[in-house]
């Protein structure tokens, strides 16, 4: 078991990475929706420079 | 009796009264075109419509249909 | 206890920078029960029992508009502690307006006149503690721009509230109180003292909705309406003109006394600028122009700059920091000597000789030393003799070098300049990330997940960001100065003459950044069927997001030619006005046309820092929605473009074989008669409906962005040999016009509020994106290479059908009907 670890290191180093990016994201998506944000973008147009004219 | 739709750009006349009644009518008052008010015609819009007046101090665009509504003092007074 | 502090004002009076002020971070925003319009509260900063209500802008406490009616609903029902009433102190005259209704709520009222930054500027002079005494409330100076003042306003606020009663100073003429005595004596001796006040004045004015909501009996009706009718044959004119000329006979006195303006009538700067920016002949093509512009330098000129840095470069091979034009020399003089072992070898066959043996020896890893001697021995004494022409890039001839034995042996010798030696050179995000994954001995899955899937669809993405940055800074500075609402001006007689009002041309103007802010700000417009008209075509405009499908497609399949960008700008227009006259002429939409009476702002200089900050909220904004929602669209793109059945079992498969190419063939034959009927492109134009940058994405995915063509150049070579000029366009204007994305559909749904209306809408979009492309694909083929089938048809059948929709007599409207004009249907 071991021996697996040590050889395939960089692909579950670089595997956890990109799936807790992922989840941090999706984490942050379902923030955002639960306090009325657009899960888009991630704003309130409220706030958003945009909201001008 | 001259409506405010004649009045030509750089003209300033007074308002003696406005024709018709409702929402459209009070809208136009509320904004400050009232009996004896001053206005100012600036300019009228490329297409003919609409024109934009300086009314109490700030510049308001109005649809000429509107402005037909408004009767006004043909004496131009003096800029 | 909590305090409530109601803020009111006039739109375009600083209420919301003020808001914002007040409750900085600390905001809430919902809806207003039952409608659409916007509630902002917040927590006053500081002071966390304070609760701000921003009520919506109003001119008035008029029955006649929606913001109205919830404006003055809240002040009644909630009864709210204290109001705020925040006034432009250039324009006070109107303002006041508002003033005069709100201290006669019962509630205390505290001025705060704002913009006194541009008064004093003027040389204009209030003299605030006179007002007060006028208007019986507390008067603060404040500059909700420059941050002064704001918190003597908020503090005075408190104080005053629940404290301090507003006793309305104004009274009006004799006979008008009286018959404001006789009312409050028929129906209101059931309310508190200080609200009767208002109600009077109310039932005076014959408003509906408080005689509903009194339940005044019949007697009660019939009585009041005695007392207002002989009222009004005095005065020979209507209740309600009556109260609105006595309020502006008593604000002018109440200005005599308090303020000094010091240069009435004169030209100000902004005046000089609307004289040649709305004139007669010149107001359009200086729109065009100016939209043009912002196009183009975006897009095209200084834009394509940036972005060939952003995808050779960053996302690509890499780039130079230093050194860019010794490499690019070397380069050069490398290529020269290449091409003169093709001519001579060339030159060596048509005289005769074996140059096969040589050739195929010199292609290989490690030449074989004999062979080459041996041909450049024959070569001599033959002699063979080549000439090379070099041509410069636009084909013109440069030099003629002859090339001789000796000139091919040296030639040999030459090697390819690494650019890492050249000045400092900073090798591409995908080469970084490339060696460190085999460094660290990654799987290749995982390998191919992040360098063909993540760094492949997002870097497509943010290859464009420069672009887009260049866009915002346009887009800020014609927002913050002014310009736009002269725009609204300059288009409401086309817009009136197509059934829209120049109001309408507001939110369009704002979906140029993004198309949710522009679907909401539709509700300044009164008019029910006018607002849904409006929400329904106000995406067609292109918004931030687009903006990479069209520099893209504009970039890779154009080579950059100078009308696409700015095409499609005028395409969405075109698309805006066509729409307007074709719905207006359909049942839904007939109907007569919304007054159109619109304020305008003075022109300021915005400053720099606010433009930068915007472009920079704007694009960190873009950056972080590619860092997310794309991100994980592009994961799911790469797993469902690279795994797919074969033989029987699940795994990595060729891209033609995966679920995607498989799931994309389905829907893709509909997309054929458009000039695109490929999986890819089907699929990329799907995606794009979660999040317009999607399509860009996408495409860096299945068309592989980070692979890059053998000689370097073209980063996106696959994506251009897939679709020919006329196909490309027509794919472009699909995704202009076409339903928007999630974020913007949901806004539709809300704004719509009804679940028949939203479908329309998403219908008119998809059905009208459908129908041009296919026009302009068919109709194209057939112009310009004779090519004519069912397809060209179909495109000169939708065409004629267009133009009938467009040209057919006006459906005759429905008589204006009082209220009617404002569909009010709260």
């Amino acid at each position: 078991m071991f021996v697996f670890l040590a050889e395939n290191i960089g692909t579950i180093l670089v595997g956890m990475a990109v799936f807790g990016i992922v989840s941090a994201i999706i984490a942050k998506m379902i923030r955002d929706k639960r306090n009325g944000k657009s899960i888009i973008c991630g704003s309130d147009c409220s706030s958003c420079r945009s909201n001008r004219c | 009796m001259q409506t405010l739709k004649t009045i030509r750009p750089g003209n300033t006349v007074r308002v003696t009264d406005i024709g018709g009644v409702g929402p459209v009518k009070r809208r136009i008052m509320e904004m400050g075109i009232t009996k004896g008010a001053e206005v100012t015609v600036r300019k009228v819009a490329p297409l003919g419509d609409p024109v934009e007046i300086t009314i109490r101090g700030y510049e308001l665009s109005l649809r000429k249909a509107d402005a037909e509504r408004i009767i006004v003092d043909n004496r131009s007074t003096a800029e | 206890m909590p305090i409530t502090i109601a803020l009111a004002g006039n739109p375009n009076s600083g209420k919301t920078t003020l808001f914002n002020a007040l409750t900085g971070s600390n905001q809430f925003v919902g809806n207003w029960p039952g409608v659409t319009v916007e509630k902002k509260e917040g927590r006053l900063k500081g002071n966390r029992d304070v609760i701000v209500a921003d009520l919506p802008g109003i001119y008035s406490l008029s029955p006649y508009s929606l913001e109205e009616v919830i404006a003055r609903n809240y002040l009644i029902d909630e009864h709210p502690d204290v109001i705020l009433n925040i006034i432009d102190g250039t324009n006070l005259e109107r303002n006041l307006f508002l003033t005069t209704q709100l201290t006669e709520l019962g509630i205390p009222v505290v001025l705060a006149i704002n913009m006194m930054d541009v008064v004093k500027k003027n040389g204009d002079k209030i003299n605030t503690s006179q007002l007060a005494k006028e208007l019986g409330c507390q008067v603060i100076e404040i500059s909700a721009l420059k941050g002064t003042g704001i918190m003597e306003a908020a503090k005075a606020a408190v104080d005053t509230a629940g404290n301090v009663k507003t006793i309305p100073r104004h009274g009006f003429s004799g006979t008008v109180e009286h018959t404001l005595a006789h009312i409050e004596e028929a129906a209101l001796h059931d309310l508190s003292e200080e609200r009767r006040r208002w109600y009077s004045i109310k039932l005076f004015e014959r408003d509906e909705k408080i005689i509903a909501k009194l339940k005044l009996g019949q007697e009660q009706v019939q009585h009041i309406e005695d007392s207002i009718k002989s009222c009004e044959t005095e005065f020979d004119n209507d209740s309600e003109s009556i109260v609105t000329s006595e309020r502006y006979a008593y604000i002018e006195s109440i200005i005599k006394g308090c303020v000094k303006i010091k240069n009435k009538g004169s030209l100000s700067a902004s005046d000089k600028i609307d004289r040649i920016v709305t004139n007669r002949w010149l107001a359009f093509p200086i729109f065009a122009l100016v939209m043009f512009i912002v196009y183009f330098v975006s897009v095209t000129t200084v834009g394509t700059f940036v972005t060939d840095w952003a995808n050779d470069g960053v996302f690509g091979e890499g780039w130079h920091l230093t050194g860019g034009s010794a490499y690019e020399e070397a380069a050069g003089n490398f290529e020269i000597e290449r091409l003169k072992v093709e001519v001579y070898l060339t030159a060596a066959r048509e005289a005769g000789l074996n140059a096969e043996a040589v050739a195929e020896t010199l292609e290989s890893e490690e030449p074989d030393e004999a062979v080459v001697d041996a041909f450049i021995a024959d070569a001599s004494a033959a002699p063979v003799a080549a000439q090379l022409d070099v041509t410069d890039e636009e084909g013109n001839l440069e030099e003629t070098l002859s090339v001789s034995a000796t000139d091919f042996k040296t030639a040999l010798t030459a090697e390819e300049p690494d650019p890492a030696d050249f000045g400092v050179w900073v090798p591409g995000v995908p080469v970084i990330v490339g060696r460190f994954l085999e460094a660290i001995n990654c799987a290749e899955w995982l390998q191919g997940l992040i360098l063909d899937g993540i760094i492949a669809g997002v870097g497509a993405v943010l290859g464009f960001v420069p672009q887009m940055l260049i866009l915002f800074i346009f887009l800020a500075f014609l927002e913050s100065c002014g310009y736009m609402a002269r725009i609204a001006f300059i288009m409401d007689r086309i817009f009136r003459r197509f059934g829209l009002s120049g109001k309408s041309f507001i939110p369009i103007l704002i979906g140029t950044g993004c198309g949710v802010p522009g679907i909401m700000a539709s509700r300044t417009i009164e008019s029910e069927r006018d607002r849904r008209m409006t929400v329904i075509t106000t995406t067609f405009i292109p918004c931030g997001a687009k903006l990479p499908i069209i520099a893209l497609i504009s970039g890779a399949l154009f080579n950059g030619a100078w009308w696409v960008a700015p095409s499609s700008y005028f395409v969405g227009m075109a698309a805006i006005v066509c729409s307007g006259i074709i719905l207006k002429k359909t049942k839904l939409f007939a109907g007569d046309v919304s007054p159109f009476v619109m304020e305008l702002p003075a022109y300021h200089m915005p400053t720099a820092g606010n433009i930068l900050r915007s472009m920079w909220e704007r694009g960190w904004s873009f950056i972080k929605k590619a860092g997310t929602i794309i991100l994980l669209a592009t994961i799911l793109v790469w797993f469902t473009s690279g795994f797919g059945w074969a033989d029987g079992s699940f795994g990595m498969v060729d891209m033609s074989d995966s679920i995607l190419a498989r799931l994309g063939s389905l829907i893709a034959p509909l997309f054929a008669p458009l000039g695109w009927g490929n999986w890819r492109a089907a699929v990329a134009a799907v995606t794009g409906l979660v999040a317009k940058e999607n399509v860009v994405g996408t495409f860096g995915i299945l068309y592989g962005f980070a692979e890059v063509s053998e000689d370097g150049i073209e980063v996106w070579s696959e994506l251009s040999a897939a679709f020919t000029g006329l196909a490309a366009f027509s794919f472009l204007v699909f995704n202009l016009l076409c339903a928007p994305c999630f974020a913007a559909i949901g806004a539709i749904k809300r704004e719509m509020n009804n679940a028949g209306w939203f479908f329309i809408a998403i219908a008119y979009q998809c059905v009208i994106a459908y129908v041009v492309s296919l026009c302009i694909y068919q109709l194209g083929l057939f112009f310009s290479a004779g090519n004519f089938g069912i397809g060209t048809v179909a495109g000169f059948l939708s065409l004629a059908g267009f133009l009938f929709l467009l040209l057919r007599p006006e459906l005759k409207g429905q008589p204006l009907k009082t209220g009617g004009a404002f569909g009010i249907n709260a």
